[in-house]
């Protein structure tokens, strides 16, 4: 692998316009792309998994002639095929120890709630209404209000499940914002 | 929303998303979700759900030991998925004080509401002043009421006619094809007995979990196998009261001697009403 290698942006046009023809698409496919990478990585258990999405897509770029001289096949194989050369060697670099997880306690629960409640607050009101009753309640409790919600919401139970995630989601990044704002 | 209702999951593909987050399928099976992940939208949002429900669980602390062990060593590697358990944590405590706090708020307007009564005692001044003669009235009342309870309301098991249903249950019965075995639970069964069959093994311990989606909705474990006519099982009683209608599935797992859970067998079924 040539290290020193560095992604110009003449290599990082050509890598875009190997995605799509149209800007602003392979613009979206690239950070798609990247992020499921990062997924990918995380999922293999690796500690840096953005250094390594980013280490495939420069070796995917920096193969480009090779790939569009040789054939038009897939570009998530072509990702694949290359992430998985580049976790090879991540494996052999590893250091056999690697760091205990982190705690979960925190310190500032109080601060937490009071970004959360005003993150809830911020939310519209069917979505927050949603949030809690979905993943509020035990076990049985919540498997019957789970159903209820879905059938008030007349949207089947998977449906109601990724919506519930994706307010969630936006959730979470409101109240890391927060705590990043507060905590400076 | 893209694709929201046409997202087809189910608790054998979240079961099987799951053992990949933890690491513990084979390596051909990893590859083809992994190839799944980076082409399909839908599916890796799937992902980003599943893992979701894995940190709740072990927020809630409902993983068995082994599969706790594999998520801290295995899954809470990166940041991001720490700040995932973090906010989950947050989440879960927050949404119970929440609801501790409406609780007590019920319980306390109840209590504002109800008339301030007035004291038993003082309409009983003779027993007030004598207290062993009221110790001794009392008793003698709560027998004859225990009595006259017995002797009108004796329980008889023929005539309430409650069931223990046995379902018998092979490994690997999936849902797709209609070959899920279907319980019936009428008014009458109480409890099901399921027997597990497994293949002969060196196990005497088992751990066994009912799942009716990705909820746990029944555990047991320290059960042993039964032989029957060259069969080996395992047997389990579920009380009906924790089944609705539905698909479930149930999670063997062995128990090693050092306390590890290794899954032997995956059970699938489904419950009906009369």
């Amino acid at each position: 692998m040539n290290k020193d290698w560095i992604l110009t942006q003449e290599s990082f046009d050509a890598l875009l316009d190997w995605l799509d023809p149209e800007r602003d698409i392979a613009g979206q496919k690239y950070e798609e792309i990247r992020r499921r990478l990062i997924k990918l990585y995380a999922c293999r258990s690796c500690h840096e998994p953005e250094d390594l999405a980013d280490e495939t897509i420069n070796r995917v770029t920096r193969k480009l002639k090779e790939i569009t001289t040789e054939s038009k096949g897939d570009r998530v194989a072509y990702f694949y095929a290359v992430g998985n050369n580049v976790f090879k060697e991540y494996l052999r670099r590893r250091l056999p120890d690697t760091p205990p997880p982190v705690g979960l306690q925190s310190n500032n629960v109080e601060l937490e709630f009071a970004c959360l409640e005003s993150c809830l607050a911020e939310l519209p009101v069917d979505q927050r209404e949603l949030v809690v009753n979905y993943y509020q309640d035990e076990k049985l409790a919540k498997i019957n209000q789970r159903k209820l919600l879905a059938e008030n919401l007349g949207i089947a139970a998977n449906a109601l499940r990724i919506r519930a995630y994706r307010i969630r989601a936006a959730l979470q990044e409101c109240v890391e914002k927060c705590l990043d704002l507060k905590l400076q | 929303m893209r694709g929201l209702n046409n997202l087809s999951v189910n608790a054998e593909q979240t079961d099987r998303l799951r053992d990949y987050l933890l690491g513990v399928i084979p390596w051909e099976e990893a590859s083809d979700i992994e190839q799944k992940l980076l082409g399909d939208a839908d599916f890796y949002e799937e992902v980003l759900v599943t893992e979701d429900e894995l940190v709740d669980l072990y927020v809630a602390d409902r993983l068995p030991a082994a599969e706790k062990q594999r998520f801290e060593a295995y899954f809470l590697t990166t940041t991001e998925r720490k700040q995932k358990a973090r906010f989950a944590k947050v989440f879960a405590a927050y949404l119970a004080r929440q609801q501790a706090e409406v609780l007590s708020a019920a319980a306390g307007a109840s209590a504002a509401t109800e008339k301030p009564r007035r004291a038993f005692w003082p309409g009983l001044g003779f027993f007030r002043h004598r207290p062993v003669l009221s110790f001794v009235a009392i008793l003698s009342g709560c027998v004859a009421l225990v009595a006259l309870l017995w002797l009108g309301f004796r329980p008889n098991r023929s005539q309430l006619g409650t069931e223990t249903l046995p379902v018998a249950l092979i490994p690997g019965q999936v849902r797709d094809g209609g070959t899920t075995p279907k319980v019936v639970l009428s008014p009458k069964v109480v409890s099901l007995e399921f027997e597990l069959e497994t293949a002969p093994a060196p196990y005497q311990n088992y751990y066994a979990e009912v799942l009716y989606e990705t909820e746990r909705v029944w555990e047991k474990d320290h059960l042993t196998p039964v032989n029957k006519a060259g069969r080996q099982s395992v047997l389990m009683a579920v009380p009906a009261d924790r089944l609705k209608p539905g698909y479930y599935q149930i999670k063997l797992s062995a128990v090693s001697a050092s306390g590890e859970l290794e899954l032997v067998n995956r059970y699938a079924f489904r419950v009906g009403s009369e």
